[in-house]
């Protein structure tokens, strides 16, 4: 499982060991600030990034970002 | 600086002809405070009641409550509210001690995520104990806002009332001898005692719901601010969010771990001031950055112990423990004051997040708990519960019915500054 | 009440069958009160009397549980019991676990009441049922008396059904139920000397004790995101227009599956957005910031996903108690085992 979440300490306090940090509470994968196109290359790159921790090797609660 | 609270003892409020107060009575001049608040045209209608310990009453729709204060000299009311935001904390303010006034309205509209939630109070039967109000008068501002503001136009409007009522209500002792006076200064204390910190994050989500340091949002980056400021007006609530534990005005101006430390200055321990932040940031990255800087204040300034609260709830609780966890690591020794979700049998995990740094816990108490309370005869503030928390069952009700709630709506009764006795017990 | 009759559990040691060397001894029943039992008994009174005890070796019951428990909990049925008890274990850990699960096993299997004694440190705290009450003891049988009387006292009160007082007053460790009292000094004045014993080095008991993190074995990684089925959960609280489940935006007590099969997009007419703990209008204008079908479906057509199943999972994550998160998590998680999904992408605020 990945978990993707505005606020990791929650997840990592509850053991999740998959957690991605997205980018706020009200917009997880996204920003309205941004424009369309680059909000949309925002959230392919939390998704990608996400999808990506599936693959990986963990041994504990770690928190991965996008970039 | 040094902040002299003089306090005069009211031991009964009823209307009268005049704004006075004579031999303990503060009597109210009922047309010239709603003329005076009615100045502000946002507001279209006010109404003010009063309401006594004892009284079988109940009173709805709370937004703010505020002790009647009136600076007279050393500063302006409420700096960056009322007045252009000198510095409070010095000077001599006198206060009514055993009034509180208590804005209630229902704003149209604002029922929805980020809108007004309910909040009660009973000033009889067992409800009596569980908010800040059971024993004092309480003059309650029924206001009605005029229809088509923005919701943060008519809830400015409203916060304006209550704190204009409130240095109304003590105009009448300014020239006058306080009965007792309490001088608040952070004289030097001997260095082998440990220098303490306040560290004090309060709710800020967005522009409704926020709290006011000097007019404006608090913010993350941790403030050196000296207890007497919080004392004196600095800090104004706007928080109309979940009852239980907003940290309301009348609880700054009346702030009980300031009032406690500065009650072992000197003696116990050497406290060295606030550390003023934020609760509710809404990105982790801040939240984190925030910690660190906290941590990095208390170091300078050699913090050797914290006491950190809170206020609000949901990611608040992240907040708090952060600041928890990066002083800990920077060999601060803390104690948090944290209210619980055990759910209403009291048997579900109670926090909504931890850290393992977090060793010393204050428990303010079970929101979840259910209370059975009686009927009332008066009902203040509203005549329906708000719209916007049909999901608790007890709302169904008409508000002087028989109430049925979960503590989370009764007012200030699991604020985490920590004014109550209430707290959990492990069985 | 009559004389209630107490079935007591020892270890080898304990029970006089010997040391370390005896560890692997078979279970055996005894008439009557054996070693520490003795004291118990006198403590326990007129009111309970300790009919006989079983003593196992902490091996053989670590070691071979399948076939020692059984063995054990058929000499206590024929004790014929009113309650069981077990230990004290003080801060040994195979006694500890032997004491744990002889307790859980004549809760379940014989319908009694069944309450231990070990040091809060005990590894077989753990494995100790919700329903099973442990008193507090010492590291070692050094404070025997003295745990042996706490033991007897919440005894006769569970045999008497009196209502246990806190468990820092009768003496056991906090079963997790949380109950509201008014203190004798407010929060603010505690949470100061509770900083000043911690400052001046005096012990504290913290009102609040936080648990270690819950261990959750991490799953393997997947060998090939292209060759792998992919669910997708949310608790952010996106649901359908209208809200047709009726998901609750607070203290939400079930999931709402949609069918995801021709869905390409979550479109803001489609979907909406319930979640009542943060500022929903985002994931309303555009529910993609919540659950990025968007990207999965492109990935899907470039193939670096294999399978997408075809279901969406979502509920409300806003002051859901723990225990129904655990049962909501399983159900699902039980699901989408039962449909081949090998991965998920879980989405929450």
């Amino acid at each position: 499982m990945a978990f993707c979440s505005a606020i990791p300490t929650i997840p990592v306090s509850a053991g999740v060991p998959r957690v991605i940090h997205g980018k706020a509470v009200p917009y997880l994968l996204g920003d309205p600030s941004l424009p369309a196109e680059r909000e949309a290359a925002l959230r392919e790159a939390l998704t990608a990034r996400a999808l990506a921790t599936l693959t990986m090797e963990v041994t504990q609660p770690t928190v991965f970002t996008a970039d | 600086m040094e902040l002299e609270i003089g306090s005069f003892r009211v031991r009964d409020v009823e209307f009268g002809p005049t704004t006075a107060l004579r031999a303990g009575i503060l009597s109210i001049d009922r047309r010239a405070l709603v003329a005076y608040l009615l100045e502000d045209r946002n507001l279209a209608a006010a109404n003010v009641e009063i309401a006594r310990p004892g009284d079988s009453a109940r009173i709805i729709h709370i937004l703010d409550s505020v002790e009647p204060r009136i600076k007279v000299s050393g500063g302006p009311d409420f700096p960056g509210m009322l007045a252009p935001p000198d510095l409070a904390g010095s000077g001599r303010v006198h206060r009514l001690a055993g009034v509180a006034v208590l804005g209630t309205a229902s704003i149209p509209g604002a029922a929805d995520s980020q809108g007004l939630k309910e909040a009660i109070v009973d000033l009889s039967g067992p409800g009596a104990r569980y908010h800040p109000f059971g024993q004092m008068a309480n003059v309650v501002l029924e206001l009605e806002t005029k229809p088509g503001l923005a919701t943060t136009e008519a809830i400015a409007a409203c916060r304006r009332a209550g704190l204009r009522a409130a240095v109304f209500l003590a105009e009448p002792t300014r020239g006058r001898t306080p009965e007792t006076v309490e001088t608040f200064a952070l004289g030097p204390a001997d260095p082998g005692l440990p220098r303490v910190a306040y560290v004090m994050p309060a709710m800020s989500e967005g522009e409704i719901h926020t709290t006011f340091f000097y007019g404006r949002s608090v913010q993350s980056l941790p403030a050196v601010v000296h207890p007497n400021e919080i004392l004196d007006g600095a800090l104004v609530s706007a928080d109309y969010w979940i009852a239980c534990h907003r940290s309301p005005t009348y609880l700054y101006q009346n702030e009980p771990v300031v009032r406690a430390l500065y009650g072992r200055h000197g003696v116990d321990l050497n406290f060295v001031g606030v550390l003023l932040c934020r609760c509710l940031i809404t990105s982790q990255d801040e939240k984190w950055r925030q910690a660190s800087q906290a941590a990095k204040v208390c170091r300078m300034l050699g913090i050797q112990g914290a006491v950190i609260t809170m206020s609000n709830g949901g990611h608040a609780y992240v907040d708090q423990m952060l600041l928890c966890q990066r002083l800990e690591q920077a060999g601060v020794a803390t104690v948090l004051g944290v209210d619980e979700y055990a759910d209403a049998d009291g048997a579900d995990f109670p926090l909504v997040t931890h850290v393992p740094e977090a060793t010393a816990i204050v428990s303010v108490g079970n929101q979840e708990e259910i209370v059975e309370w009686p009927a009332v005869e008066r009902v203040l503030g509203g005549s329906e519960f708000l719209a916007g928390n049909a999901y608790e069952k007890g709302f169904q009700r008409r508000p002087a019915e028989p109430l049925s709630v979960a503590l989370r709506q009764i007012y200030c009764s699991t604020t985490q500054l920590g004014w109550s006795t209430l707290r959990c017990r492990a069985y | 009440m009559g004389s209630v009759r107490v079935a007591h559990y020892l270890n080898q040691f304990f029970g006089g069958v010997g040391g370390e060397e005896k560890a692997d001894a078979l279970p055996e029943v005894r008439t009557g009160p054996v070693g520490p039992g003795q004291l118990l008994q006198q403590l326990l009174g007129a009111d309970a009397t300790i009919v006989g005890t079983v003593v196992c070796g902490d091996n053989r019951m670590a070691e071979r549980p399948a076939e020692t428990l059984p063995v054990v909990l058929g000499l206590l049925r024929d004790l014929g019991p009113d309650l069981v008890v077990a230990g004290p274990a003080f801060n040994a850990g195979r006694y500890g676990l032997a004491c744990a699960a002889v307790c859980a096993a004549a809760r379940r299997a014989l319908d009694i009441p069944a309450v231990t004694a070990m040091f809060p440190e005990n590894p077989g705290r753990e494995a100790v049922d919700r329903s099973v009450l442990v008193a507090v003891a010492g590291p070692t049988a050094a404070t025997m008396k003295a745990d042996l009387e706490r033991l007897a006292g919440l005894a006769l009160k569970i045999l008497r059904q009196q209502p246990l007082g806190p468990a820092d007053v009768d003496g056991y460790l906090p079963t997790g139920r949380r109950v509201n009292e008014f203190a004798d000094r407010t929060g603010a004045e505690r949470m100061v000397e509770m900083l000043l014993k911690r400052l001046r080095g005096e012990p504290y008991v913290s009102e609040l004790v936080v648990p270690r993190f819950d261990r959750i074995p991490p799953a393997p990684p997947v060998p090939d995101l292209g060759r792998t089925t992919l669910g997708l959960v949310t608790t952010s609280g996106v649901v359908r227009a209208g809200n047709p489940e009726g998901i609750e935006s607070w203290r939400a007590t079930k999931w709402a599956r949609y069918p995801l099969a021709g869905v390409e997009a979550l479109s803001p007419e489609a979907f909406t957005c319930v979640h009542g703990g943060y500022d929903n209008r985002y994931i309303r204008a555009n529910p993609h910031r919540a659950v990025p079908l968007d990207v999965l479906r492109r990935y899907l057509r470039e193939g670096r996903i294999g399978r997408l199943h075809e279901v969406l999972y979502t509920t409300v994550g806003n002051v859901m108690p723990v225990e129904r998160a655990r049962r909501l998590g399983r159900e699902v998680a039980q699901e989408l085992r039962d449909a081949n999904v090998q991965a998920v992408l879980f989405t929450a605020t």
